[in-house]
């Protein structure tokens, strides 16, 4: 298509541009004076004449004020467009055809004049200059960019071509542009999905304003003095800000809503998890009410019930409340209840009461409507508590939106959010929050959960903007996990894990390998994101190092050895013992759902997990199929932060004697694992879900000499306080690590020899005053304590 | 610049002041809500009844009640339509006025500012 500047639509977009909005101010201003000064010296005879040329003045003000109210300032595209020209959007065209010579370059300072262009621009953080000094300077060029530009127009259904689709056509119709956007980590497709985010804002600034009805509509209906009190008016509040913006995720279901309601069913219950977007729904059909297109709910009140407010009273007078308040709402007759968060309502434990004895017969005779949100376990308590009371309300299901919508849901409430703190809130911020929820709010559903991380990224806002690094602060400061990419140091210790890990631990360097080899494709943002960062299974001898890894890891990885979960699973042998560890409300020690909602980023050490009751090795496959638990009250758990560790003596006896016979671990690796599964120790398909089953081999002699000295790291470390320290001759680490090992323990018994044969003799030197600060204890065979 | 904005002036833009007549009219029945004033011009005033009893007397009382809130509702209800439509008609009338005197504006501009200064 061509542009033509000699078309008329483009005549007039630059006459349009002639008029400033400060020419028209003049102009507007101009003409009033002059016009009522006019009228008023034109009634006295003697200054009539001068009157009559003011008000002629004004009335040839007025022409051109009323020429770009009415005919410039809106000038639609042309539809069928057969050019350019007839799809632009006005102020574009102006812009576009006062340009000498068209090439990328100047269209782009074209197009960034326009309001369509900045919010791509700003709200994708791009640098401007950059973009600029990267587009070609040869009108031929054009012809790529419109034909970008215009294709994503049409994939809109927009017959319009405005700033913001020159720009993505700019940009993405230029190769060195799109360098730069790679470089800024961003897409094409990041570009084309903002540029469908400035339309729909686009879309809702140019739509006529919605009529929700004149002064006689509220004449019709009844007063509702206790609802107004108890209750918040979700249509008046929307009607206060002339409408609401968003992307509806659910049309389908909102028209279900309304049929139903329409038709005489006395309630709905919106069924589905919390953040799905129930609350969302509510004000989408207080709008679509208050427009009036439903003959049968036309004008009808949305009003959302306060449990807290309502729960201030108590006794008699709460159900005295009650009932004025379903007594108004049948009353008034245009009236829609909306108990959010319904199981409030229909509760018997604290914050909450139960009103079902006065709102069956309400929904039995079909007096007043009702909207209420369940969660499907609310649901499912309600239909098996109170059978009659569920029967009346038609169930609509509520599922998450596709991740597309869910991403236009998000960047909407952006805008809103935006508004309310007068912030930008960047695309990144909203694709990155998308991300981290997904991941780190499996309690929430999407959108909510995306939304919710938004807020909670605010307080970080760096400068004025909302970026991804906001919501990365937010996500660290409040599940207190690192999701920022690894800085230098933290890299070097991801890529060093190993050595660090090895400073605590000795030998065991497959396990420690694939260990660390996990985390860091947990932390490098390579494995998925839906399971847990690592699940390993270790098998070996008691007293070997495995739950010692479990500590390094905690230690190196979570910061802390205190971030391990440790359940002994021989606890766990009874049927009834699944319910404890599923608890939701009982001992957090015991309950593995409580002690990962209290620490998120942990390692989950499960000690011999073959000794645990089978239905609880099921339950061990969906947590490591999808990353999360299921309590007793419905509400999920994540374990997508969490190291999963399953310990196992199985088959010891055999990795001992192949390794005593001078076998190497890996040549009978497999083996081992046949056998245990063949023998039923493991189901194969437990086996398979987790990353790694490591085996441990004994440790030798040497090597309990490094484990001894390790420890005897730890003993200087306590005694560093007074200026002392210890060291061992050989004879007396020897006799250390005899009685340190054990056959059957292996390595367990060291830490009590430590203390009884080392500590023990240290004190005793302390005591007696022969170990002064700045004293280095030498230790030889005789002077250790007796075991 | 002049010449398309007298071709505007008495092409659509005369058009527009034609279409204005109506727009004024819907705006001001609108705000009105004049159909919902019609619909429910004889319904008690914000719903207000009394639920008849079972006594004669009781049913007698109600029944004079909620002729009152009816009354009520209709005389309010009447005296708003009345204004609206009044205003309905000064809209009307009003568009209509503008639209007809629309193509004499440019000539009655320029013949007051000669008549003032011809005197």
């Amino acid at each position: 298509m061509n542009l033509n500047a000699a078309s008329h639509r483009s005549k007039k977009a630059k006459m349009a541009s002639r008029f400033s909005s400060k020419l028209q101010r003049s102009l507007l201003v101009f003409m009033i004076l002059l016009g009522s000064v006019g009228v008023v010296i034109a009634v006295p005879q003697t200054s009539r004449r001068f009157g009559y040329i003011l008000v002629g003045l004004a009335l040839l003000a007025m022409m051109p004020v009323l020429w770009h109210k009415r005919d410039l300032k809106n000038l639609p595209p042309r539809s069928p467009a057969k050019s350019l020209d007839d799809m632009l959007e006005a102020g574009l065209l102006a812009a576009v055809i006062k340009t000498k010579t068209l090439t990328p370059q100047s269209a782009w300072e074209a197009a960034t004049r326009q309001w369509q262009a900045r919010f791509l621009i700003n709200h994708l953080l791009l640098n401007e200059q950059e973009i600029r000094s990267r587009l070609s300077d040869k009108a031929t060029d054009m012809t790529s960019v419109w034909q970008a530009a215009t294709a994503l127009a049409f994939k809109d259904n927009s017959d319009q071509l405005d700033g913001a689709a020159l720009a993505a056509g700019l940009i993405t119709g230029s190769k060195d542009a799109k360098q730069y956007l790679a470089s800024v980590n961003l897409k094409e497709e990041d570009v084309i999905e903002t540029y469908h985010w400035s339309k729909r804002l686009s879309d809702f600034f140019d739509q006529p304003k919605p009529y929700f009805g004149g002064i006689g509509r509220d004449w019709a209906a009844g007063f509702t003095p206790t609802l107004d009190q108890f209750g918040a008016n979700i249509s008046r509040e929307i009607e206060a800000g002339g409408g609401h913006f968003h992307t509806l995720a659910h049309a389908d279901i909102l028209d279900g809503v309304v049929h139903n309601l329409g038709q005489g069913s006395g309630g709905v219950a919106l069924v589905g998890p919390l953040g799905v977007g129930k609350t969302g729904l509510a004000f989408a059909l207080a709008q679509r009410l208050l427009e009036g297109r439903d003959e049968a709910l036309r004008y009808y009140q949305l009003i959302s019930l306060d449990a807290s407010s309502i729960l201030s009273a108590s006794g008699r007078e709460l159900e005295r409340i009650i009932l004025t308040l379903f007594g108004e709402a049948a009353h008034a007759g245009n009236i829609i209840i909306f108990l959010d968060e319904a199981s409030l309502f229909f509760g018997k434990g604290a914050g909450a009461f139960d009103m079902s004895q006065i709102l069956l017969p309400v929904l039995q005779n079909r007096s007043v409507k009702i909207i209420g949100a369940f969660t499907p376990n609310d649901w499912q308590r309600l239909r098996a508590e109170n059978e009659s009371l569920a029967g009346q309300l038609a169930v609509v299901n509520i599922t998450e939106p596709d991740p597309a919508v869910t991403l236009k849901i998000a960047q909407d409430a952006a805008l809103t959010l935006e508004a309310k703190s007068n912030l930008l809130v960047s695309y990144q911020a909203v694709t990155e929050a998308y991300r981290l929820s997904g991941q780190f709010s499996a309690e929430l559903a999407y959108p909510g959960k995306a939304i919710a991380m938004l807020e909670q990224a605010v307080p970080y806002a760096e400068g004025k903007i909302v970026t991804a690094g906001s919501v990365q602060s937010a996500v660290e400061k409040t599940k207190g996990v690192k999701v920022a990419k690894a800085e230098a140091a933290e890299a070097d210790v991801l890529l060093h894990l190993e050595d660090k890990i090895h400073q605590r631990m000795i030998n065991q360097e497959p396990a420690v390998d694939v260990v660390a080899a996990a985390l860091r494709r947990g932390r490098a943002g390579v494995s998925s994101p839906n399971r847990p960062t690592g699940s390993f299974l270790f098998l070996g001898p008691t007293g070997v190092g495995k739950t010692e890894l479990a500590r390094s890891l905690a230690a190196t990885y979570y910061g802390n050895e205190r971030q391990m979960i440790r359940l002994d699973m021989t606890e766990y042998q009874q049927e009834a013992d699944v319910s404890r560890l599923l608890d939701a409300g009982g001992e957090i020690e015991k309950s593995l759902i409580l002690s990962i909602r209290q620490q998120p980023f942990s390692v989950v050490l499960l000690d011999e997990v073959e000794k645990s009751h089978p239905n609880i090795l099921n339950l061990l496959l969906q947590l490591l199929d999808e990353g999360q638990l299921t309590d007793q009250t419905g509400k999920p758990a994540s374990f997508r932060n969490a190291i999963i560790i399953a310990t196992s003596n199985a088959g010891s006896a055999e990795i001992t004697g192949r390794v005593a016979a001078g076998d190497a671990l890996q040549n009978f690796e497999r083996p081992l694992i046949d056998k245990l599964i063949s023998q039923g120790v493991f189901k194969a398909e437990l086996v398979n879900r987790f990353d790694e089953v490591v085996l441990f081999r004994p440790l030798t002699e040497k090597e309990l000499a490094q484990v001894a000295l390790l420890m005897l790291g730890e003993v200087n470390k306590t005694l560093g306080s007074q200026n002392v320290s210890v060291k061992l001759t050989e004879q007396a680490l020897i006799a250390v690590v005899k009685a340190g090992y054990d056959p059957q323990f292996g390595a367990r018994p060291m830490r009590r020899v430590i203390q009884r044969m080392v500590e023990d003799a240290i004190a005793t030197k302390i005591l007696g005053g022969q170990a002064k600060p700045g004293t280095v204890i030498t230790l030889d065979e005789k002077d250790l304590a007796k075991e | 610049m002049l010449f398309e904005l007298v071709v505007w002036w008495y092409g659509s833009g005369w058009v527009g002041a034609w279409k204005d007549c109506f727009s004024w009219v819907k705006k001001v029945q609108r705000f009105f809500s004049i159909d919902v004033l019609l619909g429910s011009l004889f319904a008690p005033w914000k719903r207000i009844v009394s639920i008849p009893g079972r006594s004669l007397d009781e049913k007698f009382r109600a029944a004079i009640d909620n002729l009152v809130s009816r009354v009520i509702g209709f005389c309010v209800r009447f005296l708003v339509l009345i204004v609206a439509v009044i205003m309905v008609t000064v809209a009307g009338v009003a568009g209509i006025v503008m639209a007809i005197i629309w193509p004499l504006v440019p000539f009655l501009a320029i013949a007051l500012i000669v008549v003032g200064f011809m005197g």
